[in-house]
Formats: structure tokens, C-alpha cells, sequence
């Protein structure tokens, strides 16, 4: 498939430009500051020791200096974006870590809960909108609607608290955080080799099923909880588009050959309407990324939002804020990146549109 | 005019009609409804000991029970009321403004503007909002920061007396300007107005080449007039839709911002706050405080549900194909 491969090409190639654009937007915003804001970016450990025993001007300008921050912007800039392709990505004052160790501790746990999120929430909600639309105005339909605007205006933390009454509380059956204290002791023991970072994957690696379990057990909840605060939007889009298909000369035509309404359903109108599903979850990945992160604080699991939960009301760790910042652009990038090539594989004209162009 | 009557009269109206027409009674008649013992802090009303840190069940002072603290749960959800109205329209109105006037302008204008305006209108839905709240947050940080008084005071809220650096006088004005910033409903209107503009943008370019946009132009009709009394009230209808929806959305995700430690909560979000501690009761009873989070909760759901009904109801009217 040529064209497939042209698009994703195509496609793909914005990844690095959004990541060039945002850099670019912040890095230019700096420069309307003095320059012991930018020094922060560049700071590395041993700086920080040094200013720890002293802070005064003179050390500070010292620093400036050293790291070339009086230079024009482009010299600036380029030296920065140098840093993070050598892997140097500054170091965080506050957490006392650099960027770079924070990212490889934190990264697995987000990228884990997003990757089951997302698995559980598109189809659950692709399939609710389909069957919702196919039985408009049946009862069915009225509790996916009713449950969709329950679900819009539903306070997360507030669900989440409720699930963690009844299932850890009363049931003990999942529980918060990312894994029990003693199976993170005994995983950073020798016995436990950690290949991937991410706990249901490692488990099987090791051949190790009950972590796998332990693990899956402690993702239920944030997955429901993430799931229900988002499946809401591309389930009204997709009975919407379901609605619509269903109304189609080509649906009734196969009805009236006599087609079952399974038949139709699954075969004739789902293929129809997954492109416009796919499109809505893409436009609504940010807020996906936005309540990810709002879980992982709700729930205690220690991933990427740990970058800025501990500096929320003195926000002056640049470097984390920034890293932060960052990394929340590109998922999401990466997040539409992949839904956009579903898109095109089940939706021929998204391609051609490419290959025309 | 008979469009009018007919959307109030359809029998499914009425309840999205009466929900969000409930809501504005109780924010403009909240002094009526129940009154406030306390002038400068009218939201939070003591029932009793103040030094109670027991929450009380609902009795004849306090119909919905009490908070710690004795505070009223049903005096601070009516007014509550004003401030959760306030916050969702004026959050709402700037952002769909925002975006329709980016919408329009570059659908107006057409060609390469049009093609850059929307390039960032796509670069825009790529930041998550808490991203944006975050960032935004760090260089209000930092312009305080200018001004030599601690973020922390900026963030608290407080008014403190400050010695200005020399050559920042003039620009005292900036201080007090980004001291009345609230950061969440900035991130809010920055990073969610990206939906406004494509819907408009779409619109405008279907209808700007229509035969009664021609005319106009033919009469001697300027670019403003055009798109302001010809395109944008031809284009407006799915954006109107679209804000309906967001009014609820908007007070809840400042609750949920709240809850993480962004921004300072309104009452609604004070008393979920309070009410979300409480979820997990005495031996993991769930109900055993109910009135610390279910009423509040319930509101938040009405709020949400009346404002997305009538924002079904307005597409209804507005799109009549779809009846």
C-alpha cells in the first residue's frame, strides 16, 4: 500500500515539527525575562550544589556566563535544543533529579494507564454509539443518552472516591497506586529484572503472571474512572453518525433485500461510521491527555503529572513545568499520529487526499 | 417570532428549560431563598458551634446537614449558584467570541491566512489544558516574580504591601493587571477555543461564495459588515450548540482543576472538596455521610444535564431536518 505508506510519512513528519513549534513559542517567551530564568534551563547538578551553599548575583552572572545566555536567540535556542538531543535536559531543583532520570521513572506509568485507557474507552464507546443510534428512541438509547450527560458533568475525583469506597474499601478487590509496596520492593531486587518499565509487560517478561495480575488489579480502577470521564463525546458523535447511516439509501436498500438488522449493522454501517469515531476521539485526545493526568493525582500513581503536582503553588520550577509542557504536546501528537492512521486505514478518501495533494 | 414560541412550547423543551431557568432564579434570588448571617462572606453560613467539626444530618436549620465547621450544605449550594452562572457564561462567551471571531476573519479572508490561522488553530488542540494552565501558571510566576514580591502571595491571593524595584514603577499597572488573573480560566479560554473557530471556519467558507453574500457585496456592503450581519449570524448556529454544551463542562473541569491544586475553588468546588474526604465513611460505609457529597454532586449533574439539554434542544430548532 503505497499511498498508506505516503500518508503516514506525511504524517508522521509533523510529529518533529510540532516539536520544533512548541519549543520555539516557549524558548521565545523566555526571552522577555531576565536571564537567570533561562539559566534554569540549563542548570545542571553540579551548578545546583554550587548555588545551594551561597546564592548571590555575582555566581549567578558567573553562570550566565558560562553558558553562553547573552548570545543572540538563535545561538540560544539552537544550544538548547543541542542539550536535549544530547540527553541533557536540565535538572530540577525541586525534585532534586535530573529531567531526564525523571522522565525514565515517570514515563512508564503514564504511558501504561494511556495505553489501556484508550484500549477500553474508543471501543466502549464506538460500540455504545453504534448500538445507541442503530435503537434511537428506545429505552436503551435513553440510558445511553441519559448516561452520556450524567457522565460530561460528573465530578472526576468525586467518581473516583465512590469506586474506591466500594471496590477497595468494601470489596478489597483493585486497589489505588500503581503496585503494592512489596512487590516494588521484591522488583527492585535481583530477582526482578525490569526490561520494558511497564509492570504488566515486565511481569510476563519474567515469567511472573501474579505481578502481571497484581498490576492489571490496580489499573481497573483508573481505567473506569478515566474511561467514564471521556467515552461521553465520541459516543454522541458516533449515534449522531450512526442516526444518520442508518437513514441512508444503502441501509434501506439492504433492508429491503432483507438483510438482517445484524447484518446491517455490523457489516454495513460500523465500517461507515468509524472514521468519523476516530476523528472525534483524535480531536478529543487532549482532554483524554488532560484527564490522564488527573487520575494519575487522584489515584496516587506516580507518573508524569508528578512533574508538576509538588510546584503547583509556587510553579517556579521552570525546568519541570517546561519538561512537562513538552511531554504533553508530543503524546497527544503521538496520540492523534496513531488514530489518524487508523483513520486512513479503514477510510480510503483520507489517503487520496494525501496522495492528491 | 413563531419559531420562538414553538421551541418553548415543545413538550421536551420544558425540562432543559426549567433546569437552567431554576438555576437563574436561585442565583439572582439566593438572598430570598436562604438568607446569609454573614455580609462580607454571604456563600458560607454557620449553623450552630462553629468549633463542631462533626458534620450534622439534615435537621430543621439545616435542610441538607452541615459541614464541618457547622457550615450549611443547602445555603452554599444556592449561592454557590451565582458564581458557578458567572464563571461558566463568562468562561463560555469569551471562548466562543474568541473563536468565532478567528473562525470568521480567517474564513473571510480566505487563501494562505486562512490555511496559517487554522494550522494553529490545529497546533492549539494539541496542548491539554492542564498543560496550558501549567505553563500559564510558571510565567504569571515569573512576571510576578519582576515585581520582587514571593509567587506564593500571588497565588494565595493576598494584598500585601511591596517595595517596587527601581524602573518597575511604570509598570505597576502589568502587576495589578496579572494579580487579577484567574489562571484557570484563562488556561480554559486559551487552550478550548480551537472547536468554535473550526466549526465557524467551515460555515463560512460553505456560504461565503452564496448568492446573498454576493448581493451584499454588490450593494457596497465592507468587509466588516459582511462577515459581522452576513456570514457570522448565518454560521453561528452549530457554534451556539457547541456553547450550550460547554457552560456545564466548564464548571466542572474549574472544580476538577481545583481539586489538584490549580486555582482557587469557587463554592461548589470548596464543597466538593470538603464533600470528596467524606466518600469513604466509617468502616467504608458510603452512605453514612451522604449529604457531605451527594447533594453538591447532584447539582453539579442538574447544572451540566440542563445546560446540555437545552443545548440539544437549540440544535433541534435551529437544524430543523433533524425533527
Amino acid at each position: 500500500m503505497p499511498k498508506l505508506a505516503k500518508f503516514i510519512l506525511w504524517r508522521f513528519l509533523q510529529i518533529p515539527l510540532t516539536f520544533f513549534l512548541v519549543t520555539f513559542i516557549l524558548y521565545s517567551i523566555f526571552l522577555a525575562f531576565p536571564g537567570e530564568y533561562r539559566l534554569r534551563l540549563f542548570l545542571t547538578s553540579q551548578d545546583f550544589s554550587q548555588l545551594s551553599s551561597g546564592l548571590d548575583q555575582e555566581l549567578i552572572d558567573e553562570l550566565i556566563e558560562t553558558h553562553q545566555l547573552n548570545d543572540p536567540f538563535y545561538l540560544q535556542y539552537a544550544r538548547w535544543l543541542g542539550n536535549i538531543a544530547k540527553g541533557d535536559w536540565g535538572h530540577s531543583g525541586m525534585m532534586r533529579m535530573d529531567i531526564k532520570d525523571a522522565y525514565l521513572r515517570f514515563l512508564p506509568a503514564t504511558i501504561e494507564l494511556l495505553f489501556y485507557s484508550v484500549l477500553f474507552t474508543i471501543p466502549l464507546s464506538i460500540l455504545g454509539g453504534v448500538l445507541a443510534g442503530y435503537r434511537q428512541d428506545r429505552p436503551s438509547d435513553f440510558i445511553f443518552r441519559f448516561l452520556a450527560f450524567v457522565a460530561t458533568s460528573f465530578p472526576t475525583f468525586i467518581l473516583a472516591f465512590i469506586l474506591l469506597a466500594v471496590f477497595y474499601v468494601i470489596l478489597y478487590w483493585f486497589q489505588p497506586e500503581r503496585i503494592s509496596d512489596a512487590t516494588r520492593y521484591f522488583m527492585q531486587t535481583e530477582a526482578f529484572r525490569s526490561y520494558t518499565g511497564l509492570i504488566t509487560l515486565d511481569g510476563i517478561l519474567n515469567g511472573r503472571l501474579d505481578i502481571t495480575m497484581e498490576a492489571a488489579r490496580h489499573l481497573v480502577l483508573p481505567v473506569l474512572t478515566l474511561s467514564f470521564a471521556q467515552w461521553a463525546t465520541t459516543g454522541r458523535v458516533t449515534r449522531a453518525a450512526a442516526i444518520d447511516e442508518k437513514k441512508k439509501e444503502y441501509s434501506v436498500a439492504a433492508r429491503a433485500r432483507g438483510v438482517s438488522d445484524r447484518n446491517i449493522l455490523w457489516r454495513h454501517i460500523l465500517p461507515n461510521i468509524l472514521s468519523p469515531a476516530l476523528t472525534s476521539s483524535a480531536l478529543t485526545s487532549a482532554s483524554m491527555v488532560t484527564m490522564l493526568f488527573v487520575v494519575e493525582i487522584i489515584f496516587d500513581i506516580s507518573g508524569m503529572s508528578s512533574l508538576i503536582v509538588y510546584q503547583m503553588g509556587f510553579a517556579m520550577d521552570v525546568v519541570s513545568v517546561m519538561a512537562f509542557t513538552i511531554f504533553s504536546v508530543m503524546i497527544v501528537m503521538i496520540f492523534m499520529f496513531v488514530l489518524d492512521v487508523c483513520q486512513a486505514i479503514v477510510d480510503p478518501r483520507i489517503r487520496e487526499e494525501v496522495s492528491l495533494s | 417570532m413563531r419559531a420562538g414560541i414553538n421551541f418553548i412550547f415543545r413538550w421536551k423543551t420544558l425540562p432543559a428549560l426549567l433546569l437552567v431557568l431554576t438555576f437563574v432564579f436561585m442565583a439572582l434570588a439566593a438572598p430570598l431563598i436562604s438568607v446569609p448571617n454573614d455580609v462580607l462572606h454571604p456563600e458560607v453560613k454557620v449553623v450552630g458551634d462553629k468549633w463542631d467539626r462533626i458534620p450534622h444530618s439534615p435537621e430543621a436549620g439545616s435542610p441538607l446537614g452541615t459541614y464541618t465547621r457547622q457550615w450549611d450544605v443547602f445555603h452554599s449550594l444556592v449561592w454557590g449558584t451565582r458564581e458557578a452562572l458567572v464563571f461558566g457564561l463568562v468562561t463560555t462567551l469569551i471562548t466562543a467570541g474568541f473563536g468565532i471571531f478567528v473562525g470568521a476573519v480567517s474564513g473571510f479572508m480566505g487563501g494562505r491566512i486562512n490555511s496559517l490561522l487554522m494550522r494553529i488553530t490545529d497546533a492549539f488542540i494539541t496542548v491539554p489544558v492542564i498543560a496550558g494552565i501549567a505553563i500559564l501558571a510558571m510565567f504569571i510566576g515569573m512576571i510576578m516574580a519582576q515585581f520582587n514580591t514571593s509567587p506564593y502571595v500571588f497565588f494565595s491571593g493576598d494584598v500585601v504591601n511591596f517595595d517596587v524595584p527601581e524602573g518597575m514603577e511604570y509598570f505597576i499597572w502589568l502587576y495589578r493587571f496579572v494579580d487579577s488573573l484567574d489562571v484557570v480560566m484563562l488556561g480554559l479560554i486559551l487552550f478550548s477555543w480551537m472547536p468554535y473557530a473550526r466549526l465557524i471556519n467551515s460555515q463560512v467558507m460553505r456560504i461565503k461564495n452564496s448568492e446573498f453574500v454576493e448581493a451584499a457585496r454588490m450593494l457596497g456592503a465592507k468587509n466588516g459588515r459582511l462577515i459581522w450581519k452576513h456570514l457570522v449570524p448565518n454560521a453561528i448556529s452549530p457554534a451556539i450548540v457547541f456553547a450550550a454544551k460547554d457552560v456545564g463542562a466548564m464548571v466542572v473541569l474549574r472544580a476538577t482543576f481545583a481539586y489538584i491544586g490549580m486555582g482557587v475553588p469557587s463554592t461548589w468546588a470548596a464543597m466538593l472538596l470538603e464533600g470528596g474526604r467524606w466518600v469513604i465513611g466509617p468502616g467504608g460505609n458510603i452512605i453514612h455521610y451522604w449529604w457531605m457529597f451527594i447533594p453538591v454532586t447532584m447539582t453539579l449533574i442538574l447544572f451540566g444535564l440542563g445546560w446540555n439539554l437545552l443545548g440539544d434542544e437549540f440544535n433541534l430548532w435551529l437544524n430543523p431536518k433533524e425533527r
